[in-house]
């Protein structure tokens, strides 16, 4: 190693040290908005990553195709004993929103927790580094993109928009073990809908996790949980997965869960960016779901005032 | 022109890390471990070696930073830990540099000191509680594996990239 550690060196080495401190400091302070020179590398980086993951995609698609056909049989058999059970479901889902909307017309609601307005988005990239589980897609702020949106696939939700800059956006997954990483979501029952929190990855039993259920509400395995739409820019009713197992949290006081994700996070090629259309939950439905819990409101407020941050 | 032809090179490796290797190697849930690729830091190793520690910083850290602002969200992480893997790396012995054993040897160190620093490094700030044994089983070990098969592929083009450079450079001289 050539004259290693001199006084020079070492006073350099130190310098770097400090920068690399202060640098990590600055982007752990603010991260809920980005300066702009990351937003101009985002950008000219994300055309070019745009230019070369779109015929990347189709390749893989090929591959995934000529493996498909091989499956071919079996697919359709099961897709055939699928077919009569969606004939009358998707009757059902025509009674049950005609019926919907003359009982919103009925309380003269217009908007209701559910409503929203997609954009599609390309992936360009995910983060390589294992780290945090990231993905990038090819639409930003001048897409209409903001911070907290929800994002999508056909299967169900898969993360929300981390930061966005003019053309391109990033999403952390759901599958993303940081602190901030939390989702409010219900369980579906037959009765009440309970009200709980996703926070984060399980990473030896491979699944999210599901916390802060009341002790007292009625939870069964196989259970659907999909988003509530109370904290942030969520619409309500966005699948997120099943339950798998259940039990009681360290301090016997509630329930975690251990749910099984509806979307598959790996083979993400395009994604849809969700906007509420409802800007507020109406008057008499928040005095109803409000006064459930008190953690549930709080955070509810802190979500609001990182938007509130965000959109400023 | 061929002065951008090497940090052109390694943009495309940081391409190829991020977006392509993303979609033809997608990561999966029945994996134990985890594959991460460092193509470009195969590279600065090399521009270490064949252009002196100064260019082996610069390149290093410049890209870090890109790395940094692109992909993950804590600028400074890998910045600082491609510079000094860069400067540790710089052994510019003419022995070192027409053998293609020694930078081989070289690469895998750097790559097993990067993937300690940012490993280090994210334990520090939190962003992670793994054990070390849990990381080098999952992370290390794999990644060496897989980035040594490609910078046995890589370390002759990049030999040839550099020989190319040096040769222009004499003939301006003149």
């Amino acid at each position: 190693m050539p004259h290693f550690f001199s006084n020079k060196r070492l006073i350099l080495l130190m310098v770097s040290i400090i920068v690399l401190v202060s640098l990590i400091g600055f982007s752990t302070r603010n991260n809920e908005t980005i300066t702009w020179p990351e937003k101009f590398l985002r950008d000219t980086t994300g055309v070019v990553q745009s230019l070369v993951s779109r015929p990347a995609h189709m390749t893989a698609g090929f591959f995934g195709n000529v493996a498909d056909i091989f499956r071919v049989y079996e697919e359709n058999q099961m897709l055939k004993s699928r077919m009569e059970e969606f004939a009358s479901l998707s009757a059902e889902l025509e009674t049950v929103k005609q019926e919907n909307a003359t009982l919103r017309e009925m309380i003269d609601s217009e908007s209701s927790l559910s409503d929203y307005t997609t954009r599609s988005a390309l992936v360009i990239h995910r983060s390589p580094d294992k780290w945090t589980d990231m993905i990038g897609i090819n639409k930003g702020s001048q897409n209409g993109v903001s911070e907290n949106m929800a994002v999508v696939t056909p299967e169900g939700l898969i993360g929300k928009v981390e930061t966005t800059s003019e053309f391109t956006s990033t999403v952390q997954l759901l599958s993303d073990d940081s602190r901030a990483n939390r989702v409010s979501a219900m369980v579906a029952t037959d009765g009440e809908p309970v009200y709980a929190f996703i926070e984060g990855w399980n990473e030896e039993q491979e699944g999210l996790m599901l916390r802060k259920i009341q002790s007292d509400a009625e939870i069964e395995e196989g259970q659907q949980v999909i988003t509530s739409g109370l904290g942030g820019l969520f619409p309500r009713g966005l699948a997120i997965g099943t339950i798998t197992s259940l039990q009681p949290d360290e301090y016997g006081l509630s329930y975690n869960a251990l749910v099984e994700p509806a979307a598959d996070y790996y083979n993400l090629e395009q994604v849809n960016v969700i906007e509420r259309t409802s800007e507020t939950l109406d008057e008499t439905i928040q005095q109803e779901t409000g006064g459930e819990s008190n953690e549930e409101q709080s955070s509810e407020e802190e979500q609001q005032n990182a938007d509130g941050g965000g959109s400023s | 022109m061929i002065r951008f032809a090497l940090p052109f090179f390694i943009f495309l490796l940081f391409l190829l890390e991020g977006t392509l290797f993303q979609i033809f190697v997608p990561p999966s849930p029945e994996r134990e471990f985890y594959l991460v690729p460092r193509f470009m830091l195969i590279a600065v190793v090399l521009t270490s070696i064949y252009r002196g520690a100064g260019s082996g910083v610069l390149v290093g850290a410049g890209f870090g930073l890109l790395y940094d602002i692109v992909y993950t969200d804590i600028i400074g992480i890998y910045m600082f830990s491609m510079g000094f893997t860069a400067y540790i790396s710089a052994f510019t012995y003419r022995s070192v540099r027409a053998s293609f054993l020694w930078p081989f040897v070289i690469i895998v160190s750097a790559i097993f000191v990067l993937e300690w620093m940012t490993y280090g490094l994210h334990y520090i700030i939190g962003g992670t509680d793994l054990l070390f044994e849990e990381f080098f089983m999952m992370r290390a070990l794999p990644s060496l594996i897989m980035n040594g098969i490609a910078a046995l592929l890589l370390i002759y083009p990049m030999q040839r990239i550099f020989a190319k450079i040096r040769e222009v450079e004499e003939l301006q001289h003149r």
